[in-house]
């Protein structure tokens, strides 16, 4: 089963995402808040779940909540509360986790995603917070699993969508539109390799012009942003198959299996759940005060569709360079407003960020803030290139040369001597050289072809090493060559 | 109107309890399980259909801890009262269920 | 008499070393120990090293802490980094905390001296520590009989021995209804007073460490050392501690008593009902003003409290699965078998009772016909309670509807049991201060305890109530037939 066109179905998608916050400490204790530790080296009695240990709620968690919900717009509640969700699992130490029932922190609210230059809205349900879980290892040949609480107690965001999504394509670009706006807001990593942002996904398809909801399966066990798609892509088809061959669809919850590329029945594995929700006893509520949310709201940054908008209608990108530049790393939206400051041609700096600086970024496998690069420096680069001090292909040069140490342009310019000549003697004693050298070519350039006028140039560049001036090059060649 | 307690009940709350009885546990556990339901019913009589819930004995709210983190346990201190560990983790009988 | 501020005085003024009244107390429990089984655990040696540290530190002139040398016990159910910390359990069998409860911390640091620990009906889920995993307490005034609980061990031990603080915990009686049976003092305090933390909780909204011990006077000294807000407890309240010493000796005159006819109904034991009654014209007597009162849900409250209390039981208890400490099975087909068999088998039958009834209550179908309506009625308990609070200061009423019960007359059916709570559970479920004090005895022979609820965080008022009728009567200095004297004679 492929992803072929199906023009009678219309897939209905709500999407469940856990992220993780990145906290110092944990939700509920002061454990670090970190991976990668060695095993059950992050716990303490609170978060093992020892007996007579309390919950302390993290106020910057509480905080983060808070301002995920300011970004997507929706509902903060003015009281909110904790609950115990009760069920029995080894990585869950107290067999409750601590989560929010029927108060979360955010309610509504809606994730906008773009397309062409069509804007659409996947609403949210609600956003809560919660606790993780620890992880089980299952023990290769062995007949028991190994149990690692570092991660227990992590504060976690659920994110619950309506089904308003349609399309797999649709799915991953609300994905990435959810992660970057965690990046922008600086409250998670969002590393879906780490498991810091994690995905369930609800899937139903109906007939097209239909507006119920059928049952719906549940796929878990996504931990990967390429496999969102393909799980998708094979779940719709799947059901499809069911419905076109008379079957129903069960409702269940069904594993990604990455490398087989399809999504497996975990039928009887499962009993039903009955998590006995009720208030936790050990928690005060919280009563979100409005100079908080003022506070909050203050310090929101400027959120990865603003910022798209802000480039194409202030800086006049195009919409492809706004988007880039928009979801790259949110260092890069600063950095590129500052050189806009310094160097006022915004196209050109988007042409050099995007081209040059991202693929540096690529080639040494850094963020932008790693990468090291002031904003400054590269505009003081741009600068110089207008200038003619430098060719724009010697410019890269510079480039390298700032990231390994920063430095004044100039110095590097001179330093690395790719400096343009600025002595007409030079370059008129080069394009006598080239003309000499090659009288067929001559003959052709003045037969009117074009091709020969770029071999010389060439030439020119060449015995120059890129430091002559190519329009004033052109210029000299025509002169001598008597064209003119 | 009072809840009929079958054994099929005491047995799917012991499950969801994870509780393994005996037969004479069960059987001792119905009988009084069925009185001390009995028992609660009373408050049905009741009315406390314009009542709030008291869901927290004091009004206090915000209560709340900076995000600081704190030396944790060392791992064979956090291990200690484990039945069963090996290299640093806890052991349990091979999961075959899923994460609800 | 001794008491624990008497033993603190003559510690601080050098008429007696820490480490003589350790051992003195150390040899008393060994004494009556074998017939009472009040203490799970003696610390010797630790008890004894930190008495010769509290006379190292006098002896360099050092502040060694306003409870220096003050021997004290916990209930097994609070943390000690010294012993284990079952709460009477099979399935903690060797659990050994690694961490202190923030009142034993606060104790020690205030130079008190752990001499071990009480028992106590499994996770505080009894009314008489006969459901202790690890045997009964006995009662000192009649062997034959219950100490009442859960705290049953910390009263036996404080009638048996004075001059100790025993800390125990109240979830819907039991620190005042043992200390009612045993003849001794007992303060629940309000809910948020004394820090929770290192508590094994059976129900969170409802539990609270409080002192047991001679004397009020004893009961508002420990208080003064645990009370207050705790950062690891965010239930624990931010409300400023007074001084509850000095408290005690503002007196009672002209306060107003209530005296709710709700608690003096049929089932209240006759005599019961007179000693208690005897009790308030003392009071009159000091200059309480005595008035009728009317706390109409009362008999609404022991059912609500089976609900919340088993409710949020169901929850705490389901970390004792044989995972990360504790009890496991000896045998399991898979996981889900070892969670059940290794709670099957740990669990004392009261606890599996308990389980089961909370998990009832909050299944789906049946949350809002049970747990719902609980927390909704105790509204209407706490609410009676604001009412009665805006006419008197305190009110008053008998402790427990009866007296010592036999060994094993009760626990053939778990109602019987729950019967004994029915005076004690709304101070619980309103979260207000309540003390329990000895008022005399039966023509048996044995204690009758009298009950003052007060305000919210008026633990002084139900301290100074208690201290008032101890300084005009001797019924607290009375001595049980098993007891043993820390003094010299
Ligand atoms: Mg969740
Ligand atoms: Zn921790």
């Amino acid at each position: 089963m492929g992803s072929r066109a199906r023009p009678d179905w219309e897939p209905v998608i709500g999407l469940e995402v856990h992220v993780q916050l990145r906290t110092k400490s944990k939700m509920f204790c002061g454990c670090e808040n970190r991976f990668g530790a060695p095993p059950n080296s992050l716990t303490c009695p609170v978060c093992l779940g020892h007996p007579g240990t309390l919950p302390v709620i993290n106020e910057t968690a509480i905080s983060y909540a808070i301002l995920a919900g300011l970004a997507f717009g929706c509902d903060i509640a003015r009281y909110t509360k904790f609950d115990r969700k009760n069920y029995y699992y080894p990585d869950l130490p107290k067999n409750y986790q601590i989560s929010q029932f029927d108060f979360p922190i955010c309610s509504g609210g809606a994730v906008p995603l773009r397309s062409g230059d069509e804007t659409r809205s996947i609403r949210l349900v609600r956003i809560h917070l919660e606790e993780d879980a620890g992880k089980n290892i299952h023990a290769e040949g062995r007949p028991e699993s190994l149990v690692d609480l570092n991660r227990t107690g992590t504060p976690l965001l659920e994110i619950v969508s309506e089904p308003d999504i349609r399309t797999p394509a649709e799915a991953a670009d609300y994905l990435r539109t959810l992660r970057m706006t965690m990046l922008y807001l600086g409250i998670s990593d969002c590393n879906m390799e780490e498991g810091s942002l994690r995905c369930d996904c609800n899937v139903s398809i109906r007939p097209r012009g239909s507006d119920r909801l059928e049952t719906r399966t549940e796929i878990k066990n996504i931990n990967s942003f390429g496999f969102v798609a393909s799980a998708l892509d094979y779940e719709i088809a799947r059901q499809i198959d069911v419905r076109e061959s008379g079957g129903e669809i069960v409702q269940e919850t069904r594993l990604f299996d990455p490398d087989r590329n399809e999504t497996r029945s975990m039928r009887g594995k499962e009993e039903a759940h009955d998590y006995r929700y009720f208030p936790e006893p050990d928690l005060a509520p919280i009563r979100v005060a409005e100079s908080q949310l003022d506070e909050l709201r203050s310090r929101l940054p400027g959120l990865p569709w603003e910022v798209r908008q802000r480039f194409v209608e202030v800086h006049g990108l195009p919409e492809y360079d706004a988007d880039v530049l928009s979801q790259r790393d949110p260092a890069v939206v600063p950095f590129f407003e500052r050189c806009v400051e310094l160097y006022a041609q915004p196209k050109k700096v988007s042409n050099w960020v995007i081209n040059h600086v991202f693929q540096e970024m690529n080639e040494r496998k850094v963020s932008l803030e790693v990468l090291g690069l002031s904003p400054d420096r590269l505009a003081e680069l741009l600068g110089a290139v207008e200038r003619n001090e430098v060719s724009a292909q010697n410019a890269r040069e510079v480039l390298r040369k700032l990231l390994d140490a920063d430095r004044p342009v100039a110095d590097v310019i001179r330093e690395l001597g790719v400096g343009m000549i600025s002595d007409q003697g030079v370059v008129r004693e080069a394009v006598q050289a080239a003309l000499d050298a090659n009288p067929s070519v001559v003959q052709d350039l003045r037969n009117g072809k074009k091709n020969a006028r770029n071999f010389l140039v060439g030439q020119v560049m060449k015995a120059t090493r890129g430091k002559a001036n190519p329009s004033e090059v052109i210029a000299v060649i025509e002169e001598l060559a008597g064209l003119e | 109107m009072p809840i009929e307690i079958t054994e099929r009940l005491v047995e799917d709350i012991a499950r969801l309890s994870r509780l393994s009885l005996t037969p004479d546990e069960k059987g001792e556990l119905h009988g009084h399980f069925e009185k001390i339901l009995r028992y609660v019913e009373s408050l049905d009589t009741l009315d406390t259909s314009k009542v709030d819930p008291s869901i927290f004995p004091h009004e206090t709210s915000n209560v709340m801890r900076p995000d600081e983190a704190r030396e944790s346990l060392p791992v064979d201190e956090a291990l200690r009262n484990a039945p069963a560990t090996r290299d640093g983790f806890f052991i349990v009988p091979r999961i075959i269920q899923d994460a609800p | 008499m001794t008491s624990a501020a008497s033993i603190r005085d003559r510690i601080r003024d050098g008429s007696v070393s820490a480490r003589r009244v350790t051992e003195r107390v150390l040899a008393a429990v060994d004494r009556v120990n074998p017939d009472l089984h009040a203490y799970l655990e003696i610390f010797h040696d630790s008890a004894l090293a930190s008495a010769d540290d509290v006379d190292r530190r006098l002896a360099a002139g050092d502040d060694p802490g306003p409870l220096a040398g003050v021997p004290f016990s916990v209930k097994a159910n609070i943390t000690s980094l010294e012993g284990e910390s079952t709460a009477g359990s099979k399935i903690l069998r060797g659990y050994r905390a690694p961490y202190a409860s923030t009142v034993v911390r606060r104790l020690q640091e205030a130079g008190a001296i752990l001499v071990g620990k009480t028992n106590l009906d499994e996770f505080g889920m009894g009314s008489s520590t006969e459901n202790s995993g690890v045997g009964p307490t006995r009662n000192p005034w009649d062997t034959d009989r219950v100490p009442g609980g859960s705290s049953g061990g910390a009263a036996a031990a404080a009638a048996a021995i004075p001059g100790v603080i025993h800390l125990g915990s109240d979830t819907g009686g039991s620190i005042r209804q043992p200390c009612s049976y045993c003849g001794v003092t007992g303060l629940k305090p309000t809910y948020g007073r004394v820090s929770r933390y290192g508590l094994l909780a059976f129900a969170s909204s409802l539990d609270q460490i409080g002192p047991v011990a001679g004397s009020a006077e004893d009961c508002a000294l420990a208080l003064g050392q645990i009370a207050g807000r705790d950062p690891l407890d965010s239930t624990s309240a931010d409300v400023p501690v007074p001084d509850y010493l000095s408290e005690l000796g503002k007196g009672v005159e002209g306060l107003r008593l209530g005296i709710p006819r709700e608690y003096f109904v049929d089932a209240i034991d006759a005599e019961v009902r007179e000693r208690v009654m005897e009790a308030v014209e003392t009071l009159r007597g000091l200059g309480v003003e005595v008035e009728k009162v009317s706390l109409p849900h009362t008999e609404y409250a022991n059912p609500t409290y089976v609900i919340i209390s088993a409710a949020e039981a169901s929850s705490n208890l389901a970390r004792y699965d044989g995972v990360h400490f504790g009890h496991r099975t000896a045998r399991a087909d898979d996981l889900v078998d070892m969670y059940s068999r290794s709670r099957g088998e740990g669990f004392g039958a009261e606890v599996k009772r308990r389980i089961m009834v909370g998990t009832f209550v909050l299944s789906s179908g049946y949350y809002d016909a049970f747990y719902l309506k609980a927390m909704k009625v105790r509204r209407l308990i706490r609410r009676d309670f604001e009412r009665a609070f805006e006419q008197v200061d305190a009110i008053l009423c008998p402790t427990s509807p009866v007296t010592a019960f036999p060994l094993g007359s009760r626990l053939d059916d778990p109602l019987k049991l729950y019967a004994v709570d029915i005076l004690t559970v709304p101070a619980n479920l309103a979260a207000i201060p309540g003390i329990s004090f000895p008022c005399g005895r039966t023509r048996e022979g044995l204690p009758v305890g009298a009950q003052v609820l007060g305000r919210p965080f008026e633990d002084s008022v139900v301290l100074r109530f208690a201290h008032a009728y101890q300084t005009e009567t001797d019924h607290h200095r009375e001595r049980p037939p098993v007891s043993a004297d820390v003094e010299e004679s």
